[in-house]
Formats: structure tokens, C-alpha cells, sequence
């Protein structure tokens, strides 16, 4: 137990900073034309620690093998049944998740590209900073 | 006087601490786990050494765990554990022992197992009470992992 407290406040201090901008998890992160700054806890990830819940938000390898990420909400876990968007139900196979962004309408996420592996998961989202609109024009 | 009741209550403390974090010894009747306990035909009863270090996020499929029967509150039954929460498994559709469970958990086809759920079937499926008729169960109804099973006057592995 205080091995696995140790760890995870070493991941607070070592956590990756993400820079994201989009629509697709407003109001949570609103992002649409400036960047924000996301805190992940990308250790607990490393070092197996990383326990999934619903609705924490994280952020994962686009499933389309660009090399990108993308932060989006855990709605289910493996053994869920869930409704999509297109009124079917989805049964979570062992080992994924399925992500949706908090704004449903500008959101591409598993309503599109189905359930996601949990070992894409990069870490978990724990604080978003805004950054000052002088700093969009970075990327 | 007080020294022996110390060390007699430390003992029990002990004990219990073990049996119920640890380890325990269990007898275990019936066929439903044939041939890998009480395999014999003479045989009735065995002892399984359960082991509760183990847990129960760790469990995996072919594991034979001792859990709480969810037919019947108090007693308990030893199992193995055939598929995990978001896995599928193959059941007879006409199996007429089937529960409601089946129209809840069904999925394409198959049976769904849900979040925080297992499924359990012994070994002798012909006699075996187990999920096919109970239907899936939950996660926390287990309390241990069957490590050791007496074969007579000997210990297998299991």
C-alpha cells in the first residue's frame, strides 16, 4: 500500500505534459482554439498500477495507427454492456474500454472506431491548465 | 496462568488472521470436481488447501476457487473458473436447466459474462451444479484459490 502511494506521487511529479486542442471533451476541456495543457499520470501506466475506472479520463493511442493520442472518458470497462450512438448495444470484450468525449456532438470516439484495448491506455488525465491565447499559435 | 491464556490468545488470533488472510483447509464432498478431486470412486470427501493470497483481480480461467454458493446462503462450493468479465461463453441452447440469467447476459449469439462476474463449472459436467444453471457469478463471492487437493493420504497440485 505505500509502496503503491510512493509510486503514484512520484508519477505526480514526473507526470508527461500534453498539449491538446479540439471540441470533442468540452466542457471538461475547452480547448477549441487554444491549446491546453494536460497533467497525466503516465507512471502508475508504467509500473502496472494504473487501476481503470468508469469515467476517468485518459488518454490513449488513436486506434488508427497514427502515433497520435487522444484524451477521451472511459464509459465502460470489459464485461459492460453500452448503448451507442447508433442504438445498438455493445458488449465490452476482456482487455478494452470504450471511450466517449464529454461533448457527444463534435466527438469522435468509440461511437466511430468501436471498443479500445486498455493496453493503449498512456495515462490518466488528473488536471487541465489552459494556456493564454498567444500560445496557439505553437504546432 | 496469564502467560498460557497470552499465548493461547495470540494463537487464536493468529490462526484466524491465517485461515482468513493466508490459507485455509476446506473439506470438499461431492463429484462435481471429478477426476481432479475426488476422483476415486470410493472416494467421498477431500481436503483442498485454499489459498487467499491471491487476488481476486488475479484469478484467471482454469483456476479452481472456493465461493460462496449463490444458490444456497451459508454453504459454499468448489469450482474452476472458465471465463472471466468480458468474455464469452458457449452454453447449450437447449439446455433445459438454464435460469433467467440467460436472457439477461445473452450477446450474438452467446453468453456474455458481465463486469465484476465470473463463470464457474466443475470439472464432471454431466453432474455438475455450477453457472450453467446459476448463471454467472459474482467476483466477490470468491474467497480463495484452490492450490492443493489431498488424493488419499497425499497432496496434488491442482
Amino acid at each position: 500500500m505505500l509502496w503503491k502511494l510512493t509510486c503514484c506521487a512520484a508519477g505526480l511529479v514526473l507526470t508527461q505534459c500534453f498539449l491538446v486542442r479540439g471540441k470533442s471533451m468540452q466542457p471538461t476541456i475547452n480547448s477549441s482554439t487554444n491549446y491546453s495543457l494536460l497533467l497525466l499520470n503516465r507512471p502508475a501506466v508504467w509500473f502496472g498500477l494504473y487501476e481503470p475506472c468508469v469515467s476517468d479520463v485518459v488518454a490513449f493511442s488513436k486506434p488508427d495507427n497514427s502515433g497520435r493520442a487522444v484524451v477521451k472518458r472511459i464509459l465502460a470497462l470489459e464485461g459492460d454492456f453500452i448503448q451507442t450512438h447508433s442504438n445498438d448495444i455493445a458488449y465490452i470484450k476482456r482487455g478494452h474500454f470504450w471511450a466517449e468525449g464529454d461533448n457527444a456532438k463534435a466527438s469522435l470516439d468509440s461511437n466511430d472506431y468501436g471498443q479500445v484495448p486498455l493496453s493503449d491506455i498512456i495515462g490518466k488525465c488528473y488536471a487541465v491548465i489552459p494556456l493564454p491565447t498567444f500560445l496557439s499559435s505553437l504546432g | 496462568m496469564a502467560t498460557v491464556l497470552k499465548a493461547a490468545a495470540s494463537g487464536v488470533l493468529i490462526s484466524l488472521v491465517f485461515s482468513s488472510r493466508v490459507a485455509t483447509l476446506t473439506a470438499v464432498e461431492g463429484k462435481s470436481m471429478s477426476p481432479t478431486i475426488n476422483g476415486a470412486s470410493h472416494r467421498t470427501i477431500s481436503y483442498a488447501v485454499v489459498e487467499k493470497l491471491t487476488s481476486i483481480s488475479k484469478i484467471k480461467r482454469g483456476d479452481i476457487v472456493l465461493c460462496h454458493d449463490p444458490e444456497e446462503h451459508g454453504k459454499y462450493i468448489v469450482k474452476r473458473v472458465q471465463a472471466l468479465q468480458g468474455e464469452f461463453v458457449d452454453i447449450d441452447p437447449d439446455n433445459s436447466e438454464k435460469g433467467e440469467y440467460v436472457e439477461k447476459f445473452m450477446f450474438e449469439g452467446k453468453l456474455a459474462v458481465p463486469r465484476g462476474n465470473c463463470w464457474v463449472e466443475g470439472d464432471n459436467k454431466n453432474i455438475s451444479i455450477d453457472s450453467r444453471k446459476f448463471g454467472p457469478v459474482p467476483m466477490g463471492f470468491i474467497l480463495g484459490r484452490v492450490c492443493m487437493v489431498t488424493n488419499g493420504f497425499s497432496l496434488k497440485l491442482v
